[in-house]
């Protein structure tokens, strides 16, 4: 790095010596003049001097070396940015270039005269680069160049059918309004974009002729065994009327299976839209509440339910939240023998927090992070057989979490869990 | 007079237990198995309600509806999509061919008495 060497002893000196000249210059002058060279005129000549300098120094040297120190600073900046920019435009993996606003090249970095030579310079950029030789429909040269701006558009059909992604920064080069353009090959990323979304796509069509060919013949299976159950079809005896429940029973089972699969893939495709209104979360538990009482009561259990009256109406999509509250009060049911399910309802911060806390079996440890994932029933429920499709938790996270809230577990096994989920205010 | 119902599905079996349902409910049923023949016989017979399924030959159920749903004469029949579709798919269709409601199979013999007693009284 070069630093400037001008000191203020430096300074000092040349003010000494330019007195001295100047007195010397007087001297002169009176000479010239034809005036006597007296001691007075002597002392009054270095009096004058001696006056005058000070002020030249403070108004005009001063700030004369201020300015030449400053531009020695700009010039080492300007050094060492050329240098930055040299190897910048050296290394940097990407074709770029400077165009007028007419779109007329006037910089190739390497990379692109590599391919097309320094002829390609005052030639026009799509020219060069678009296989149909069109200006792109959103090239920002079709709008006035805004210095320092970025605008980054897709080229298809670049360079034989690749695709580009093009950054064009408004800029001033050689005095005129320019754009640089970085040039970015995007051809197998798109590839892969494409790729995926088709897997996507076939996925959920897949999934959803598959359910659709599944329920039609469950349909007529269900239909046909509830005709002969209620005796549409003539009177059966008790035996007969036990197993064709036993086989009613799983008929509804894959029934909801195909359901729980059917809204799972759809939930993670992103397909379902949300109906998002505004309502009041209290309203949706006291609805779960009267479906609920009778199952739970049965069950000899008790249902409380705990709500605060404060929360304020958000939005959220009725149905969907109705199913999680409900799967959940489902689960708590399920698997408690004894004691209470509580619905509890708070206000927390920014969010809504619900619980729905039961007195059964309670989860271990080692299960939890298992829980919200599909098809990962637990052991423990297999054993019971709760007849669920390991999926319910699953589709719980995915409507929880599409309304920006969150789920989770907190439970000791033997004493019982708390489910609780968030939604945002 | 008995209300007259037609019932629509490309499935011989389903069409057969649904007929067997219904019949306790005093009512003339008719049937069809494809689109064409269900918008022939609707104008024939002009039923008092139509379930109809919507993945049918010929003739889609969304088509055969919106044919109904834009004939002066037909227009307020109630129509009633029976579907094995996913439930949100069946009520956006249902919506757009402004179809009156749905039934999603298989269903019990509980919602499919409901249904067409909310229409036909």
């Amino acid at each position: 790095m070069r630093s400037s060497k001008f000191g203020n002893i430096q300074i000092f000196i040349i003010l000494i010596t330019a007195i001295y000249l100047a007195e010397f210059f007087v001297m002169i002058l009176l000479k010239k003049l034809s005036l006597p060279i007296s001691i007075e005129n002597f002392i009054d000549g270095l009096i004058l001097v001696i006056l005058i300098y000070p002020l030249l120094y403070l108004l005009a040297f001063r700030p004369l070396m201020y300015e030449i120190k400053k531009c020695k600073g700009l010039e080492e900046a300007l050094y060492t940015s050329n240098e930055l920019d040299k190897y910048l435009l050296k290394t940097i993996p990407f074709g770029m270039d400077i165009v007028d606003q007419y779109g007329n090249i006037m910089f190739l970095n390497e990379k692109l005269e590599a391919i097309f030579g320094k002829e390609a310079i005052g030639k026009k950029c799509w020219m060069l680069y678009k296989d149909d030789k069109m200006q792109c429909v959103d090239c920002p040269l079709r709008e006035e160049i805004k210095v320092g701006k970025t605008k980054t558009i897709e080229a298809k059909d670049v360079l034989g059918g690749k695709v580009f992604q093009i950054n064009h920064t408004g800029m001033i080069y050689q005095g005129k309004k320019a754009i640089l353009e970085v040039f970015q090959d995007i051809t197998e990323r798109k590839l892969v974009e494409e790729k995926m979304k088709e897997v996507v796509e076939l996925k959920s069509e897949f999934t959803s002729i598959v359910s659709h060919e599944l329920r039609t013949p469950l349909a007529a299976i269900k239909e046909g065994i509830n005709l002969v159950i209620d005796g549409s079809a003539g009177p059966i005896n008790k035996n007969q009327e036990e197993f064709l429940g036993i086989a009613k029973n799983n008929i509804d089972r894959l029934a909801r299976l195909i359901n729980d699969v059917l809204d799972f893939q759809k939930l993670e495709a992103g397909k379902i839209e949300f109906k998002m209104e505004e309502n009041n979360i209290n309203d949706i538990v006291r609805d779960i509440e009267r479906q609920m009482v009778s199952l739970v009561s049965k069950k000899g259990l008790k249902l409380v339910v705990n709500l605060d009256n404060n929360i304020p109406r958000i939005k959220f999509d009725k149905d969907k939240i109705t199913q999680v509250l409900s799967n959940l009060v489902n689960n708590a049911i399920s698997f408690t023998e004894k004691g209470n399910i509580t619905i509890t309802s708070v206000c927390q911060g920014n969010n809504i927090v619900l619980g729905i806390r039961d007195t059964g079996i309670g989860i271990k440890k080692e299960d939890m992070p298992k829980l919200f994932q599909a098809f990962k029933q637990l052991i423990s429920a297999k054993q019971r057989k709760i007849g669920g499709t390991g999926l319910g938790l699953a589709i719980c996270k995915n409507i929880v979490e599409a309304h920006q809230g969150k789920i989770w577990v907190e439970s000791e096994f033997g004493n019982g869990s708390v489910f609780y989920f968030t939604l945002p205010i | 007079m008995n209300k007259k119902i037609l019932v629509v599905d490309d499935e011989p079996d389903i069409l057969k237990v649904i007929t067997f349902r219904l019949k306790k409910i005093n009512c003339e049923i008719f049937t069809a198995i494809d689109g064409l023949d269900a918008l022939k016989i609707a104008q024939e017979i002009k039923p008092d309600i139509i379930l109809l399924d919507i993945l049918l030959p010929n003739m889609d159920g969304r088509e055969v509806c919106l044919n109904i749903k834009n004939n002066p004469e037909l227009k307020n029949i109630p129509i009633i999509f029976m579907t094995a579709s996913a439930i949100s798919d069946t009520v956006r269709i249902m919506k757009e061919c402004f179809a009156d409601d749905y039934l999603i199979k298989p269903f019990e013999p509980e919602e499919l008495f409901e249904k067409v007693k909310k229409y036909i009284g």
